[in-house]
């Protein structure tokens, strides 16, 4: 049997309490904007031709004949059933227009987190291990560099030199198109290539600013005593860095996945409109300017779902995670 | 010192890019020699950083836009025969121009728009710090709530329904990056409050307004500096992808963002604009982060793509 720590389970309920509070919030607060700015969207999709009795008919098969205070009560009570409404311009339900495009989403965001954190490893086993003062220099003018040039600049050189002049790497899209249906292991080597050249102006910025972050708690750890004790003992730096330094890392980690979270579930919108890449990041633009309010407040729904506990988390380990104060 | 080299040679060649297009080589190196003279007799004499000589070079050649640069940026009547150092676009406006004001307009946008952010930020985290505690826990809330939605979402919806212009761009940055500068500011009042010294000037039985202004005020000097500088590089990036995007200012304003993609078009033939309006946004940025590196600043939040 699993021995929980003292105090565990009051903890996450209270945790898990505010969490649905500070969505339920959110919900209410986006639906109270949208309220006040859209007046009746129906009136916005519906043909001008239709006879009068059609609108009201139609506005009442969608509930939007009622009054705003019984619209947000009906929303609420289809939520909780995992309903989000119907989108307009798409001419479907929500759900299931978000469901096709989450996971491309979460994929991007997925593989750039990991690549940024191959990539920041890297970069800290350069800066903490080399040899030669060299090399530390290199790195260290990489990681600022990195740190300094934001993605959208990232995306638009790749597009220029791998895309247009070399043609290395497909310039947009998430598959080949004209090309039969792949299936199996073509498809996802297809999504893999096309999907190198937007997770890498992803990761490239992400990858300066872990490394930065990480390297300042490498710095702080120096001092620590077990790491004094065990340069003591005569293990060598590799072992130090891998067994000692980066094994207390590990909250720091799961701080960052948090904190990031949010990107990666919500798609980084510049990149997917840059790449058009069918993510999350577009749609949400597409409903925006289609003014499909079902499908905006569904879309910030499901990233609130992953930001408030992201920011939980980060809140939650801050207060566990010595040497933190002088941080914030 | 090496470094500081280094800088003070980016901005000579900044300077004297828009030289190097009429390929006149004597003017070129005089003038380069001439910029680095002048950087690094001020650097000897008054012990400047880096970093603050940068922004002031950037600042002032946004100030003194309409001074340095030969056309206004808009369409001229007879561009063919007027003088371009740095080449012309398809409508025949000056390139060198729609740079120093695209600067111009970031520096006044970013900056206007940072400053009201860490005012508002500030001003509501004062006034949640002396409310009651209930209060203040509700207003951690609603924070949160804000925060849960990502910040280019609002900015699509906001600029869906304002006029485009630099005046609803300022109050769009304002009013949707405060709640991160907020987030940040209580977490530090929170720890103020729960310090020794303070603690002490309980004791001696001050009020907690008097405690507040006395004693937890003055030590949030060092983390709102930091944080406007980190606002400012945000919205200095934020401005330029609005602009890449096409949106933000009216059509045909110059922008930063702007230029950029102008660049990426005409990349076979002037790859040079592409070059000079990189490297001044990335000037900013870059001197930016060497300022707020001084406060220790977590550079952590504000979810810029």
């Amino acid at each position: 049997m699993i021995r929980l720590p003292a105090g565990f389970l009051p903890t996450l309920f209270k945790r898990v309490g505010h969490f649905l509070f500070v969505l339920w919030l959110a919900v209410t607060l986006l639906f109270c904007a949208l309220v006040m700015v859209r007046g009746n969207p129906v009136t916005l999709f519906l043909d001008q031709r239709l006879t009068p009795e059609l609108q009201e008919n139609l506005k009442k098969i969608y509930g939007y004949d009622r009054s705003p205070l019984s619209q947000y009560v009906h929303y609420l009570g289809n939520l909780t059933r995992g309903q989000f409404g119907v989108s307009f311009s798409h001419k479907q339900p929500v759900r299931d227009v978000l469901s096709n495009r989450i996971g491309k989403s979460l994929w991007l965001g997925a593989f750039s987190y990991l690549l940024a954190i191959a990539l920041s490893l890297l970069l800290l086993m350069g800066l903490q291990l080399a040899p030669s003062q060299k090399v530390k220099r290199l790195c260290e003018l990489i990681y600022t560099g990195l740190l300094t040039i934001p993605a959208f600049i990232f995306a638009a050189l790749f597009i220029a030199f791998f895309g247009v002049k070399l043609k290395w790497f497909p310039v947009f899209g998430s598959r080949s198109l004209f090309q039969e249906e792949l299936h199996g292991l073509a498809a996802l080597g297809n999504l893999v290539y096309h999907s190198i050249m937007p997770a890498f102006s992803v990761a490239l910025p992400l990858a300066g600013r872990f490394t930065a972050y990480l390297n300042g708690q490498l710095n702080r750890l120096e001092k620590a005593p077990y790491i004094m004790s065990a340069r003591g003992r005569g293990l060598s730096e590799r072992r130090v860095f891998f067994n000692h330094k980066m094994r207390s890392l590990m909250p720091v980690f799961i701080q960052l996945m948090g904190l990031y979270a949010p990107m990666i579930a919500g798609g980084a919108l510049v990149i997917e409109i840059m790449y058009g890449w069918s993510g999350m990041g577009i749609v949400m633009m597409e409903a925006v300017f289609s003014r499909d309010y079902p499908l905006l407040l569904g879309g910030c729904l499901w990233t609130a779902f992953f930001v408030i506990p992201g920011y939980e988390l980060a809140d939650f380990l801050r207060e566990r995670l010595p040497g933190q104060e002088a941080m914030t | 010192m090496k470094r500081v080299g280094l800088y003070n040679m980016g901005a000579a060649i900044l300077l004297t890019l828009p030289l190097l297009a009429i390929r006149s080589p004597f003017l070129l190196i005089t003038a380069m020699i001439g910029v680095t003279a002048v950087l690094v007799f001020l650097r000897s004499r008054f012990s400047l950083k880096p970093a603050p000589i940068l922004v002031g070079f950037l600042s002032l050649s946004a100030l003194a836009a309409p001074v340095l640069s030969i056309h206004p940026p808009g369409i001229l009547p007879d561009a063919d025969h007027l003088f371009h150092p740095l080449g012309m676009d398809r409508l025949g406006r000056d390139i060198y121009a729609r740079l120093l004001y695209g600067n111009r307009n970031t520096l006044f946008i970013a900056g206007s728009g940072s400053l009201l952010a860490c005012g508002l930020g500030f001003l509501t985290t004062s006034l949640f710090a002396l409310g009651p505690k209930y209060l203040r826990r509700a207003f951690d809330a609603i924070l949160q709530a804000v925060l849960s939605v990502p910040l280019l979402i609002y900015f699509l919806v906001i600029l869906s329904f304002v006029s485009p212009g630099p005046t609803s761009l300022i109050l769009m940055f304002g009013c949707t990056l405060w709640p991160e500068i907020a987030r940040i500011i209580q977490a530090r009042v929170y720890q103020l409050e729960n310090a020794d010294f303070v603690n002490a000037a309980r004791m001696q039985g001050e009020g907690e307004i008097a405690i507040f202004f006395r004693e937890i005020l003055p030590n949030l000097g060092p983390i709102l500096t930091a944080n406007f500088l980190v606002t400012l590089s945000a919205t200095v990036t934020l401005e330029a992808i609005l602009g890449f995007l096409g949106l933000g200012l009216e059509p045909g304003a110059p922008s930063m963002g702007r230029l950029i993609q102008l660049g990426l078009q005409y990349l076979d033939h002037q790859p040079h604009i592409l070059i000079v309006s990189t490297t001044v946004l990335l000037l900013w940025l870059g001197s930016l982060r060497l300022m707020f590196r001084s406060f220790h600043v977590r550079d952590l939040p504000l979810h810029v793509p």
